[in-house]
């Protein structure tokens, strides 16, 4: 790449954002480790590429590079989805495991597509919102629940609620006027929407952990020489590292924030809690039987970690 | 090529297209693909379709090929000349009379509906005929419809207030609620000036044919049942948790068909009319929208506007001044790119300096939406003017002409807003 | 309505025609799908995949009408020009457009279909709760583009052979009717 043509890469929050804000971090490793030789113009929240066509984009080079939600393109392959079996991996340092282990699966995966894995970063753990107290599942029966995607619609289908697809935009007006009830998001999300003008309390349940990736045209990879490959891969590592050593900080913060607003924030009691890891057993069955041998295998190396 | 001294080249190459004859979707394609060779390494044919799919393969527009029906339906059936039979002897001494009708349907409409387009082309689908029939001047009747569209996105609900809310990290609930005041002091801006013109103009104004008592006042209030049916159903229907603005749409399909079917006026040629007429102006809308979300994403991939709301920002202005430079920036870009692009292609800037220079981001929100929405009437690319195109036949520089007056009222109306930043704010304080 | 050109122009007109009710389908079908997924809800069942079919079949509405309302003068234009210009060179004129528009029309036709075909290539799928192959809505938009892009030649052969523009009957009454001149159909 020559200093003239900068690469464009989509990133899915806004600026404010501590992925975001690590992304830019990442850019000025890359051009500092460069050189100066590889500029990154950053498109923050959706403004230049829609999330569900990040990968596309990268895979056709409309972009060079570009962050997605990894679970957002689940329907691809099951492994894409590894992230959102509910209390596989209970915690950062949990979580952190998975994501090796999985990598492997996910490069393959990608590398079909001829797009290459630069880095992992986390979002904050999802917790459940609700209009009301929970006690145990039952406390579900009946109510709308949002779901943005096939796991979390199965998830709310085995809580016993019904599940609502809200495109995020409609979702304080949906919680408003009561079309849904409840959901199960991050504390970053909650934050971002402001979600104490519209729900009482947050179950900090500690379902899953979601991870963004942060993915390269391999074609544009491989047309670099060998010290700008290197400067990618060690900006790359850097901001892998940065990111799952911010997530737990940012998430206690935002939490605080969720409190500090007016919204109740718990621990899940027992009853509701076992109710839910139920529910985390089943789902690792149903996605085992989707997944097959290959997602077997990244279970497995997981267990061999823990 | 450097961008920002090639974007006025490609802005007059866009007018010389227009201006030609070539049809407006067309026109943005051409200088999109255009824009993209000479400013962009991006490629064309990859990106372009991938654009107009997402843009139009998209969930929350469909409430505007709906909300374009239900406008197709109503203008069919018998409710529209109810609804101004009922209203008629209610305004007779009200400057201008019925000519209000286009800012009070869009005030309620845009309770609605969250997108302008829908609010402009909805109504006037039904006033502008009736209008006519009643000798009411075209000119202003045409103006006051165009600009009082825009209130749809002004009045909650709002496509543009979302957007921006969760870009700046603001509460959607408080955005919408600091839309209301502004929402209705727009509304009188504009009704002011149709009261004030019709006062200078009483020769333009047809007529007073009828005289009546007050019973017979009261009785033509039946008239207003349905309208006022299918209003309570719509909104009730939002506000009551049983559908989403999007969703809305399609009840307001339904029930303006019970009430045409009921009233009269609609059978199976009417119902099938309907129906083509709404796929034909969905189809031209959405062409367009198609191909403003392209220019959109060349202008993203060239970084036009980013480039100059970063010139602004290396003149670090206050607040005053800093307001001035960016309501003429975004009405530049509002000439050529629609309301929601130029938020999504300029926040991630404009917003750091609208902090730095101490702007509360609520009122910061409330003032961006007023003055990117007058992107919608300013000319060459300005939705509601194109929908008013269509329901008249009328010329865009026609239609422009007579939005003018009302554009400037809306430019007075963001003065205002800036002088009394309460107008936004003082609400949401009160309620949260 | 003065028209040359017989066993094609009808072909033509049949295939538009039917596009264009296909189009009218689909937005009948966005209606009744969002109504179905608000009672279906509302009465506590899941009908989740309404919100993405709407999607499609909005797109699909819209491409696959291109063609047909572009021969009914439905897709807008500044006409100022064209209306005061004496015959001859409003012929130009019409030329410039249609050759305009026949080059963005074509190029992005052929942009649509390999989109789709790579849609196909890749086995990329909706992101939605039910994976449904790209490909499929996607037809509906190259189909309805390259219709677009045959209309549009339609047209530049009849201009180019000195006859009217089909849709040129139309935008007239529109702006007679418009001015009054004329009572609305
Ligand atoms: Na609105
Ligand atoms: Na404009």
């Amino acid at each position: 790449a020559t200093a003239e043509t900068s690469w464009n890469m989509p990133a899915r929050s806004n600026t404010q954002n501590y992925m975001t804000k690590n992304i830019i971090e990442f850019v000025e490793d890359v051009a500092e480790n460069s050189g100066g030789e590889i500029k990154i113009d950053v498109h923050p929240e959706d403004s230049l590429v829609r999330q569900p066509d990040v990968l596309r984009a990268v895979q056709t080079q409309q972009v060079e590079l570009g962050e997605y939600l990894m679970s957002m393109q689940s329907n691809l392959s099951p492994i894409f989805a590894v992230d959102a079996i509910p209390f596989l991996a209970v915690g950062y340092e949990a979580n952190r495991k998975l994501a090796k282990a999985a990598r492997p699966a996910i490069e393959e995966e990608l590398a079909k597509r001829g797009v290459k894995l630069l880095f992992i970063q986390s979002w904050p753990r999802q917790g459940i919102y609700a209009d009301k107290e929970i006690n145990d599942l039952s406390d579900f029966d009946g109510v709308t629940m949002r779901a943005y995607n096939p796991s979390t619609a199965r998830l709310a289908e085995l809580m016993g609620a019904t599940p609502v697809t809200i495109q995020q935009s409609e979702v304080p007006q949906a919680f408003a006027t009561g079309v849904v009830e409840a959901m199960i998001t991050s504390p970053t999300t909650g934050v971002d929407t402001q979600a104490w003008d519209f729900v009482s309390h947050f179950y900090d349940v500690e379902a899953f952990i979601t991870w963004n990736v942060i993915v390269m045209n391999q074609d544009v990879f491989d047309g670099l020489s060998k010290d700008e490959q290197e400067a990618v891969m060690k900006a790359s590592a850097a901001a892998e590292k940065r990111a799952w050593k911010n997530a737990p900080a940012v998430t206690e913060e935002q939490i605080a924030t969720l409190a500090e607003n007016g919204i109740t924030v718990k621990k899940p009691n027992d009853a509701f809690l076992a109710g839910l890891k139920e529910i985390g057993k089943a789902m690792l069955g149903e996605w085992l039987e989707t997944a097959g041998d290959e997602g077997q295998a990244v279970i497995d190396r997981y267990r061999a970690m823990e | 090529m450097d961008p920002i001294t090639f974007s006025p080249f490609l802005g007059v190459l866009l007018l010389l297209f227009l201006g030609g004859g070539i049809w407006v979707a067309v026109s943005l394609l051409l200088i999109s693909i255009i824009g993209m060779w000479s400013v962009t390494s991006a490629p064309v044919t990859l990106v372009m379709p991938q654009t107009y799919w997402s843009a139009l393969s998209g969930w929350t527009l469909t409430a505007l090929p709906l909300f374009v029906w239900m406008g197709e339906i109503l203008f069919r059936s018998r409710l529209s000349d109810d609804l101004f039979q009922g209203l008629a002897p209610w305004v007779t001494r009200l400057p201008g009379r019925l000519l209000h009708v286009n800012v009070l349907g869009c005030g309620v409409f845009a309770a609605v509906s969250g997108s302008s387009a829908a609010t402009a082309a909805t109504v006037g689908r039904m006033s502008l005929p009736e209008l006519k029939a009643r000798g009411y001047d075209e000119r202003i009747s045409v103006g006051s419809l165009a600009a009082s569209g825009t209130l749809g996105l002004l009045i909650p609900p709002s496509i543009m207030m979302i957007v921006y809310g969760v870009s700046a990290n603001v509460s959607i609930g408080r955005l919408f609620i600091a839309g209301v005041f502004p929402g209705l002091m727009l509304m009188a801006l504009l009704m002011g000036y149709i009261a004030i013109w019709a006062l200078l103009h009483p020769g333009k104004m047809p007529a007073l044919v009828e005289r009546m008592t007050w019973r017979e006042r009261l009785y033509r209030l039946r008239l207003l049942l349905p309208v006022v049916f299918l209003i309570v159903a719509v909104i009730g229907s939002i506000y009551g948790g049983y559908a989403t603005p999007t969703e809305a749409a399609s009840l307001g399909v339904a029930g303006s068909l019970i009430i045409a079917f009921v009233s009269g006026g609609m059978d199976r040629v009417a119902f099938r009319e309907s129906l083509y007429g709404a796929t034909r102006t969905s189809c031209m809308i959405g062409f367009i929208i198609g191909s403003a979300a392209f220019l959109t994403s060349v202008m993203g991939y060239s970084g036009i506007p980013r480039a100059l709301a970063n010139l602004i920002n290396s003149y670090g202005l206050t607040a005053y001044p800093l307001l001035a430079a960016l309501t003429l920036l975004f009405l530049i870009l509002g000439c050529f790119l629609d309301g929601i692009s130029i938020i999504v292609l300029t926040i991630s800037i404009v917003l750091p300096m609208a902090q730095a220079a101490g702007i509360d981001p609520l009122w910061f929100g409330v003032y961006m939406v007023l003055v990117v929405e007058i992107a919608q009437i300013t000319p060459p690319v300005g939705f509601n003017l194109f929908v008013v195109q269509l329901l008249t036949g009328r010329n865009i520089f026609y239609v422009a002409k007579a939005t003018a007056p009302f554009f400037v009222m809306m430019l007075i109306g963001v003065a205002i807003l800036i002088t009394f930043p309460a107008i936004a704010t003082w609400l949401p304080a009160q309620m949260m | 309505m003065i028209r040359g050109g017989g066993f094609r122009v009808k072909v033509l007109d049949g295939i538009f025609h039917l596009a264009g009710v296909l189009s009218a389908v689909l937005l009948a079908a966005i209606a009744l799908l969002t109504f179905i997924q608000i009672v279906g809800r509302t009465l506590g069942y899941l009908v989740s995949t309404g919100t993405e079919f709407a999607g499609f079949c909005m797109a699909a509405s819209i491409f696959l009408a291109l063609a047909w309302t572009l021969r009914s003068g439905g897709h807008i234009r500044v006409g100022l020009v064209l209306q005061a210009l004496p015959p001859g060179p409003r012929r130009l004129v019409e030329i410039w457009c249609l050759s305009g528009a026949v080059f963005a029309i074509g190029l992005f036709a052929w942009s649509a279909t390999m989109m789709t075909w790579d849609s196909y290539r890749f086995g990329d799928v909706s992101v939605g709760l039910v994976p449904v192959p790209l490909w499929i809505p996607q037809i509906a938009m190259a189909l309805g583009i390259i219709l677009m892009e045959i209309a549009l030649i339609e047209q530049l052969v009849l201009v180019l052979s000195g006859r009217e523009p089909t849709y040129r009957a139309f935008e007239d009454t529109e702006s007679r009717v418009a001015r009054g001149e004329e009572p609305g159909a």
